[in-house]
C-alpha cells in the first residue's frame, strides 16, 4: 500500500484511538458505579458524579474530529463507514456514561435510607451488562463481527435478568419486606443497567455497520 | 429503464497494445454514468468508442460489439456522421472555434444544411439557454467565443453539441481545465441536462462522480473492475481494487 492518502489513514487511526480513550473511561465509570452500588460506597458514588464531564467532553472532541476528517479527507467506502459509524457510536458511549452517573446518584440516595438490603440479582445483572459493554468495545477495536453479534444476542440474557429483578422486588413489596423508597431505587438502577446493555447492543450494531454497510440488516446507503 | 448502449466483449487495440479488455456493460438512457480510474486505465478510450471517435486514430482496432439503440455502431452500414450527431461529445479542454459565439453554435446546424436565419436564431438561443449561458452572452452573440472565460467556453462547447440535437452527450473530463466556480456551473448544467439527455462522463474527480452520477464504472488496466450504482461504489464497493482506488490506497 502506498502512502497516497497517508493523512486520511493517520486521521482515522487517531480517531479510533480517541474512541478507545473514551471507551476506557466509560468502562471504568460503569464498573465503579456498579461497584459503588453493590458495596454501598457513597464516597465512590460521589466521585463519579463529576466523572461524567470528562466523558461529555470526549464525545464532543470525537464528534469534532470525525467531522474534520469528513470535510478534510472526504473518506469513501470503509473509511466513510468507520468515520460515520464513530460519529453515531460516541452517542451510545456517552449515554452509558450518563447511566454510570444515574446509578451513582441512586446509590447516594439509597445511602440515606434505612433497611436497605442488596439484591444479589442486581449484581449478576451488572456483571452481564458490564461484559456486554466490554465485548462491544472489543468488537469495535478488532472490527470483530462475531463478537459484535454475540453482544446483540446477550441482550436477551440481561432483559431476562431485569425481569427477574422486577419480579423479586414486586414479591418483596407484596410481602412488605422491602422499604418502598429503596424498592423504587433498585428498580431504577436495574433499569439503568438494562439500558446500558441496550447501548452496548447499539455499539455492536454500529461496528457491524462499519464492517458491512448494513445497520440492523438494512443497507444505510 | 431503457438501454442506450449495449456493449459486449469489447476489445480495443492501439497497434499491438490492447487498451480495452473484454468490456461488457449496459448504459441506461436518461442516466448519468461516470467512468473513473487511474490515468491510462482505458476510460477515455472507452468513451471514445461510443461514438467512434477512435476511428480518427490510425492503427486502432475494435473487436466485439457496441449497440446504440439496438443498432451495431461498428457495422459497415452504420452511418458515423449520424452516430456522432446523435451521440455528441464534449472534451477536456474547451475548444471553441475562432469565430463569434453565434457562429460557433450555428456551425453544426449549417453544416447539416440549415440556412434559414430564423431557424438558426432559435437553435442558437435554445442551445445557449439549455447550456445555461444565454443570459451571460445574449447581448454579445457577435463577440468572439475566444473572449469568453474558460467556464463559459466549456458551456459554449456544450451548447454547440446541443445545437445538433443529440440524444447522448459524452463528456471526457469536462471540468478538469476549469476553476471551482466553472466546475460547479458545469455540474449543475449536467444535472439539468440529464432530464433530456443520456450522459456519460469521464472524470478524475471522485467527488464529482459521487455528486452527479447515477452509475459509476471503475476501470483499471483496460478492464471494468466494478460497475454499479454510484451510492454503492462510494460507500460499500464489492471489489477490493475499487475500495483501494476510491479510498486512495493506490492510484
Amino acid at each position: 500500500m502506498s502512502a497516497l492518502r497517508a493523512s486520511l489513514l493517520k486521521a482515522i487511526e487517531e480517531l479510533k484511538a480517541e474512541v478507545v480513550t473514551m471507551a476506557d473511561l466509560v468502562l471504568n465509570n460503569i464498573n465503579e458505579a456498579f461497584l459503588a452500588f453493590k458495596t454501598n460506597n457513597l464516597k465512590k458514588a460521589e466521585s463519579l458524579m463529576k466523572a461524567d464531564d470528562e466523558v461529555d467532553q470526549l464525545e464532543e472532541d470525537i464528534s469534532k474530529s470525525a467531522l474534520r476528517v469528513m470535510w478534510k479527507e472526504q473518506p469513501y467506502a470503509q473509511d466513510l463507514r468507520v468515520v460515520t459509524g464513530i460519529l453515531k457510536l460516541v452517542t451510545d458511549l456517552e449515554r452509558i456514561g450518563d447511566h454510570a452517573t444515574d446509578i451513582a446518584e441512586q446509590t447516594i440516595h439509597i445511602g440515606s435510607l434505612k433497611n436497605q438490603r442488596l439484591l444479589p440479582k442486581t449484581t449478576i445483572m451488572s456483571e452481564s451488562a458490564y461484559q456486554m459493554v466490554l465485548n462491544a468495545i472489543n468488537a469495535f477495536v478488532k472490527q470483530d463481527m462475531k463478537l459484535a453479534k454475540q453482544v446483540i444476542e446477550d441482550d436477551d440474557v440481561v432483559d431476562a435478568q431485569f425481569n427477574d429483578v422486577m419480579a423479586s422486588v414486586t414479591e418483596q413489596i407484596k410481602n412488605d419486606s422491602i422499604d418502598s423508597q429503596y424498592a423504587v431505587s433498585v428498580i431504577m438502577v436495574a433499569k439503568y443497567m438494562e439500558r446500558v446493555a441496550d447501548h452496548a447492543v447499539n455499539l455492536a450494531e454500529w461496528t457491524i455497520f462499519m464492517i458491512t454497510g448494513e445497520h440492523k440488516k438494512t443497507p444505510l446507503f | 429503464m431503457a438501454i442506450a448502449f449495449n456493449v459486449e466483449n469489447l476489445n480495443f487495440y492501439y497497434e499491438d497494445k490492447q487498451a480495452l479488455k473484454n468490456i461488457t456493460m449496459q448504459i441506461k438512457k436518461s442516466e448519468i454514468t461516470a467512468f473513473i480510474g487511474p490515468s491510462g486505465c482505458g476510460k477515455s478510450t472507452f468513451i471514445r468508442t461510443l461514438n467512434r471517435m477512435n476511428d480518427l486514430i490510425q492503427g486502432t482496432r475494435v473487436e466485439g460489439k457496441i449497440e446504440y439503440e439496438g443498432q451495431d455502431i461498428y457495422d459497415k452500414k452504420s452511418d458515423v456522421i449520424e452516430l456522432r450527431t446523435r451521440v455528441g461529445m464534449v472534451f477536456q479542454k474547451p475548444n471553441p472555434f475562432p469565430m463569434s459565439i453565434y457562429d460557433n453554435i450555428a456551425y453544426g446546424p449549417r453544416a447539416h444544411g440549415i440556412k434559414d436565419k430564423n431557424t438558426l436564431d432559435s437553435i442558437v438561443e435554445d442551445s445557449l439557454q439549455k447550456a445555461a449561458l444565454w443570459n451571460e452572452v445574449k447581448d454579445d452573440l457577435k463577440k468572439s467565443a475566444l473572449a469568453l472565460s474558460g467556464g463559459q467556453q466549456q458551456r459554449l462547447c456544450i451548447a454547440r453539441t446541443l445545437a445538433l440535437k443529440p440524444e447522448v452527450i459524452l463528456m471526457d473530463e469536462p471540468t478538469s481545465a476549469l476553476d471551482p466556480v466553472g466546475t460547479i456551473k458545469i455540474e449543475e448544467l449536467i444535472l439539468e441536462l440529464k432530464k433530456e439527455y443520456t450522459i456519460v462522463i469521464v472524470t478524475h474527480n471522485m467527488q464529482q462522480a459521487a455528486r452527479i452520477s447515477d452509475k459509476t464504472a471503475f476501470f483499471y488496466m483496460g478492464e471494468i473492475i466494478e460497475f454499479d450504482e454510484t451510492s454503492k461504489i462510494f460507500t460499500n464497493p464489492a471489489k477490493e481494487q475499487t475500495e483501494d482506488y476510491i479510498t486512495g490506497k493506490f492510484g
